[in-house]
């Protein structure tokens, strides 16, 4: 044994010494033939000396040796004659060894090697190795997998599984190419992209890719590439994220407020071209809310009133603008049109109204005024005005004119009656009965001519509407009789009897413009009394009244009668029926075609019955109270 | 009452008319009824005529040059001169609208000159003289 122990050189042992921590060399007997101070402490004998070691039996030395890994593999590399290496842990001092068994002989070389630190790196490597592992493949809502340095691909993880639906048999080796949309695919790209990571470290891109199933989804890939420890490029990692729910929700979005500007566009559009149009029209348009507050207040209202819109939108329109009656009276708030409109629902139509502001003096209006109703409930008042002084004072200039001419033109009439009148009266002596029949005739068609120009001035006011309706309460009864009273002389000359029968009724007030009514009793009366025979005829003039409601006057004659073909024409402008030219009876034809129009200024209605030979019959009906638009103007085209 | 007390007692009327013929024919009928008759044939010379002449009566014209009838009533009223002298108002001016112009301004009468006859309108100024 000894001589076995001095076999090892010095050079021997530095040589075990420094390959390995630990070297010990046993016979096949396990007697302890060379031990180094790092394999004393490896094998628990650290107290005892190397000499107390040394050719002693290591079972019998240490008798736990003979239940470690290391007396098995002993035995092991004794029995086969082959080197064997394995990782043994060493309890009592908490190391790990690589442990190296060499079979020579009749002898074991142990080597161990002390691996601690190398082991716990690397399982801590594995760990992370397995971790990041896991987590990579894992991950299911991202397609990861690594590219080569040619861009082939090399690993494909659950997540690109679930993604783009192909198994990993079924991708590696191949290159990303094929997961382009048609669109998207361009020849050389998926080598640019390497390239341009090379350059820049990183490519990102959003794309259309395409599934297996042909199925496209919006992508968002995030290419890099890894090194080696020598820092060489190794490869590539590509990272997809399907950002389809993104995109689509970026697209709903964007959509949306597409749709919101395309609405609010509409609406804008809408309120300018409103705008436009309120501005465009020649009338003044107010509106308010329910409360009275302007809310409206177009071009047209601004230069009429004087008010600019910043400043009446908001304000009470009692506050922008007063009326007046054509009186000069100030109409109340209560009693305006909007209020009206307002509080009750009503549309007021009135022609009578002078506006005034702050910044304007009154003008004259013609004007509406109606609610806004919306399911049923007032949210506001429009009124429509205009400026009517031009019209007023056209009106005023027309009527002028035509007074004027009818005076003129009555003037030289006037003369011409006067001196036959002279001539007649102081004359009549030095005239024969011949020329002063002569003379009778000139007055009658001088007296004619005088009624047709007071009659064409009539029709003229009436047909142009400068005719004022003066509205007057008149108690029915007194007016009519008095009416008749005046027609007695008339009558009396045609030797005709006016039969007037009056009901109790007849007591009542009406609303009325006496002198147009008493212009039209007093035609359709004449024209009974021309139309009757001079054989003590009755003229029958009769009064109904419907309390609360309306009246009626019948004017009702035994004279010659219209003829049935006529009776439509009678109403009309110089219109004369055949019997009544016939029976050369007076007219001009004037007379029915005023009535009816007087009439129906007054609110009223006019009716013929009429036979031949037998007798006519006139009926007016009129309302009992106010007309309904007395001021509203007649336009007739002539 | 000899011819000379008859002359002192005449009423004096002014005819204010710028129509000649028609002036003519009414200080004919006015004279032929015994009444002194003076003319102005425009608004001016009638108010001129009213302040020197005091008529007892004024026929009074409504459309004429210079100052119009009712300007004339206008003036008279504005003067405290309404009713002094009275007013008749003889105008071709028909209107209802007219007549209530005229008396409103202070006028006693509205004749209408084309619808009176010469006698009716002596009629009525002599019907306004006696009363």
């Amino acid at each position: 044994m000894n001589d076995k122990q001095n076999t090892l050189s010095f050079s021997a042992e530095r040589f075990l010494d420094a390959v390995s921590d630990c070297a010990f060399v046993l016979d096949y007997k396990f007697n302890c033939l060379y031990i180094n101070e790092g394999a004393l402490r490896a094998l628990d004998l650290g107290k005892k000396g190397m000499s107390e070691v040394l050719g002693k039996n290591l079972l019998k030395l240490k008798p736990r040796f003979a239940s470690s890994l290391l007396y098995k593999k002993c035995l092991e590399a004794k029995s086969e004659n082959m080197p064997i290496v394995f990782d043994e842990y060493v309890s009592h001092i908490e190391r790990w060894f690589k442990c190296r068994i060499y079979p020579s002989g009749d002898m074991l070389l142990i080597l161990m090697r002390d691996n601690t630190d190398e082991l716990a790196i690397f399982s801590q490597i594995k760990e992370s190795e397995e971790y990041h592992r896991t987590l990579i493949e894992n991950v299911k809502d991202y397609a990861i997998f690594v590219l080569d340095i040619k861009g082939k691909i090399r690993t494909w993880n659950k997540g690109a599984e679930r993604l783009l639906g192909y198994s990993a048999e079924e991708v590696l080796g191949k290159t990303p190419f094929i997961f382009y949309s048609k669109d998207g695919r361009k020849v050389g790209m998926d080598m640019r992209q390497l390239q341009q990571v090379k350059l820049e470290g990183k490519f990102e891109q959003e794309g259309w890719w395409v599934r297996k199933d042909g199925t496209q989804f919006w992508a968002n890939e995030i290419l890099s590439y890894f090194k080696d420890e020598s820092g060489g490029m190794k490869g590539y990692t590509k990272v997809v994220r399907d950002m389809t729910e993104r995109k689509n929700t970026e697209e709903m979005l964007k959509r949306y407020t597409r749709d919101l500007e395309r609405s609010t566009r509409a609406i804008e559009t809408e309120v300018a071209k409103d705008e436009a149009l309120l501005d465009s029209i020649g009338e003044g348009v107010i509106a308010t809310d329910e409360t009275g507050r302007i809310v409206v207040f177009n071009q047209q209202a601004q230069s009429l009133l004087g008010w600019s819109q910043e400043d009446a939108i908001g304000e009470f329109y009692h506050n922008v603008w007063k009326i007046e009656g054509e009186d000069g009276e100030v109409i109340s708030n209560t009693k305006r049109p909007v209020a009206m409109s307002l509080n009750n629902g009503k549309k007021i139509v009135n022609s009578a109204y002078y506006y005034s502001s702050a910044y304007r003096k009154p003008f004259p209006v013609s004007m509406t005024s109606a609610p806004v109703v919306l399911e049923g409930e007032t949210i506001g008042a429009v009124m429509v005005f205009r400026d009517i002084s031009k019209e007023k004072e056209v009106d005023r200039a027309k009527s002028e004119f035509v007074s004027l001419a009818s005076h003129q033109l009555r003037t030289p009439l006037t003369a011409i009656k006067l001196f036959v009148e002279m001539l007649l009266l102081s004359g009549a002596s030095n005239l024969t009965k011949e020329q002063q029949e002569m003379l009778q005739s000139v007055n009658e068609s001088n007296e004619k001519m005088i009624k047709l120009v007071e009659n064409l001035l009539d029709v003229s006011r009436l047909e142009t509407g400068v005719l004022t309706v003066k509205l007057e309460q008149v108690v029915l009864k007194e007016f009519i009789i008095e009416v008749v009273h005046e027609l007695q002389p008339v009558a009396n000359s045609h030797k005709c009897n006016l039969v007037l029968s009056l009901p109790s009724t007849a007591g009542t007030k009406v609303t009325t413009d006496p002198v147009l009514l008493r212009q039209v009793l007093n035609n359709l009366i004449n024209n009974a009394i021309a139309y009757s025979p001079d054989r003590r005829c009755n003229i029958y003039i009769d009064v109904a009244v419907n309390p609360g409601f309306q009246y009626q006057i019948t004017v009702q004659d035994e004279g010659i009668g219209i003829p049935k073909e006529a009776l439509p024409n009678i109403f009309q402008r110089f219109y004369r029926a055949d019997n009544a030219v016939k029976a050369r009876t007076e007219g001009n034809g004037l007379g029915l075609y005023m009535s009816k129009m007087m009439t129906e200024t007054l609110g009223g209605k006019i009716t013929c019955v009429s036979k031949l030979n037998i007798g006519t019959t006139f009926t007016v009906t009129f309302p009992l109270s106010k007309p309904r638009h007395p001021a509203v103007k007649r336009r007739v085209r002539l | 009452m000899n011819i000379f007390e008859t002359i002192l007692e005449r009423k004096k009327i002014l005819l204010v008319e710028d129509d000649l013929l028609i002036s003519q024919a009414y200080r004919f009928a006015l004279g032929e009824a015994g009444f002194d008759v003076l003319l102005a044939d425009d608004g001016k010379e009638a108010l001129e005529k009213i302040k020197a002449e005091k008529p007892d009566l004024v026929l009074l014209d409504v459309i004429m040059p210079l100052v119009n009838g009712f300007e004339v009533l206008e003036r008279l009223k504005k003067r405290g001169m309404e009713g002094k002298p009275p007013v008749i108002m003889i105008s071709n001016l028909g209107q209802a609208a007219d007549i209530a112009r005229g008396k409103k301004l202070g006028a006693v009468d509205f004749l209408v000159k084309s619808n009176i006859s010469l006698k009716s309108m002596v009629e009525t100024v002599k019907n306004f003289m006696e009363s």
